[in-house]
C-alpha cells in the first residue's frame, strides 16, 4: 500500500471533500463493525454446537431412572 | 454492482480514500458467488449424513467467502486487462477506487480465514478442498493459464466445480464417486456456458488480448466445441441414475433437460452469424444453461429429500 497516497490530508481539502471523506470512512467502519460482530456470533454458535456434540455420555441409569434401582436401606 | 455512489465528487482527494464498503463487496464477485453457494448447498443436501443447521450454514458461508476471496485475488491479478474490457472496466481496481495491495490483503485474509474456519468448525478434508479451490482458481487459472491457452475456460470450469466437493466433504468427511460426478457435471457444463457468452462479447476479449476460443480459433470452431462439450455433458448428468447413486426423479430431469441442452447446442452449431445481434441461439443457450444447472441440482436435492 502506498503510504504517500493513503495518508489523508483533510486540512488541504475543501469542506465538501472533507465531509465526503468522513462519510465514506464512517461507512467502512460501520461495515467492519458489523462483520466483526457477525464473526463473534459465528464463533460463539460454532463453539456451542461443537461442545453440545461432544458432551460426555451420562452414566446409564442416572438420567432416566430406568437403570437398576439403588439397594434399599433397612 | 453500480459503484457510482463511490465516485469522488472532488478532484483533490485520492480516489482510494473515497472507497466504501460497496467497493470491497464488489471485489467478491457476488454474482459468481450465488452459483457457488447454490451448487455447494445442493451437494451438502445430497451428501449422506446429517449436520447441525448452524454448521451447515457455516460450511456454506466458508465456501461463499472462499469464492469471494478467489474473486478478489483474481481482480487483483487482472486489473490491467479488466481496465481494457467494457464489461469489467468499472470494477474497483481499474476504476482506481482501491489500491491493488488492499485487494490483495482482502483476498488473502478472507481466503485464509474461510479455510481455517471450515477446518475448525467442520472438517479438514473440506478445508483442504476449499484451499485447493482458491489456489486452483488464482494460481492455475488466473495467473498461469488464462492468458496462455484458449482452453482457459475448460480449466476455469474445474475451479468452479470444486465447491461441490467442498460441500459434499463438509457433510460426509470424504469425496466419493458421486461427489466427483457432480464435479464433472459443472466441469463439462462450464465451456458451453461461457463460450456461448464469449461468442457474443468476443470483441471485448480480443481487445484485452485474452486468448478466448472465439478469438484464437474463430466462431465456427467455438460453436463446434460447444456442441462437443454438450454431447459429453449430458451422459455424465445421467450417470448418477444409471449407477444407482440417484433416483429416476433426478434421472428424468437430467434426460429431459439434457435433450433440450443438446438441441440448443445444435442450433448454435448451425448458426453462422458473425454479428452479436444475430446470435440469438448463443444467447438462448447461455440463458438456458443457467436454468439447466439450477434444475439439475434442484432435481438432485428433491430426489434426496423425497426418496431418501
Amino acid at each position: 500500500m502506498n503510504a504517500m497516497v493513503m495518508a489523508p490530508e483533510p486540512a488541504r481539502w475543501t469542506a465538501e471533500e472533507r465531509e465526503a471523506f468522513y462519510a465514506r470512512r464512517e461507512s467502512r467502519n460501520r461495515a467492519l463493525g458489523l462483520v466483526l460482530f457477525a464473526l463473534v456470533v459465528l464463533f460463539f454458535g460454532i463453539t456451542v454446537v461443537r461442545m453440545a456434540g461432544q458432551a460426555p455420555a451420562v452414566p446409564a441409569g442416572v438420567e432416566t431412572g430406568a437403570g437398576p434401582a439403588p439397594a434399599a436401606t433397612p | 454492482m453500480s459503484n457510482s455512489a463511490t465516485a469522488p465528487e472532488a478532484s483533490g482527494v485520492p480516489t482510494t480514500l473515497m472507497a466504501d464498503w460497496r467497493d470491497y463487496f464488489a471485489l467478491l464477485k457476488p454474482r459468481v458467488m450465488t452459483l457457488v453457494i447454490f451448487t455447494a448447498a445442493c451437494a451438502m443436501v445430497a451428501a449422506p449424513g446429517a449436520m447441525h443447521p448452524f454448521l451447515a450454514f457455516t460450511g456454506i458461508l466458508c465456501v461463499a467467502v472462499a469464492a469471494g476471496a478467489a474473486g478478489a485475488l483474481n481482480q487483483w491479478y487482472e486489473a490491467d486487462i479488466d481496465a481494457l474490457m467494457k464489461r469489467t472496466a468499472k470494477r474497483p481496481l481499474p476504476a482506481g477506487k482501491l489500491e491493488p495491495a488492499q485487494a490483495l490483503a482482502f483476498g488473502v485474509i478472507l481466503g485464509t480465514g474461510s479455510v481455517v474456519v471450515m477446518g475448525l468448525a467442520l472438517n479438514w478434508v473440506a478445508a483442504f478442498w476449499l484451499a485447493v479451490s482458491i489456489l486452483f482458481y488464482v494460481v492455475v487459472y488466473t495467473a498461469w493459464l488464462k492468458r496462455r491457452t484458449p482452453q482457459n475456460i475448460v480449466i476455469g470450469g474445474a475451479a468452479g466445480a470444486f465447491p461441490v466437493i467442498c460441500g459434499w466433504a463438509a457433510v460426509s468427511g470424504d469425496t466419493p464417486l458421486m461427489a466427483w460426478i457432480l464435479f464433472a457435471i459443472i466441469f463439462l457444463w462450464t465451456p458451453p456456458h461461457f463460450w456461448a457468452l464469449a461468442l457474443f462479447i468476443e470483441a471485448d476479449y480480443a481487445k484485452a488480448g485474452v486468448p478466448m476460443l472465439p478469438v484464437t480459433h474463430g466462431l465456427s470452431e467455438t460453436r463446434r466445441q460447444i456442441l462437443l462439450y454438450s454431447l459429453l455433458l449430458v451422459p455424465v448428468t445421467v450417470a448418477p441414475s444409471l449407477l444407482g447413486l440417484a433416483g429416476w426423479a433426478y434421472g428424468g430431469t437430467a434426460i429431459t433437460m439434457g435433450v433440450m441442452f443438446i438441441w440448443m447446442a445444435v442450433k448454435v452449431a448451425r448458426n453462422t452469424a458473425d454479428a452479436p445481434a444475430q446470435m440469438l441461439p448463443e444467447k438462448q443457450l447461455f440463458k438456458f444453461s443457467l436454468l439447466y444447472l439450477a434444475f439439475l441440482f434442484g432435481a438432485l436435492v428433491s430426489d434426496r429429500l423425497l426418496l431418501g
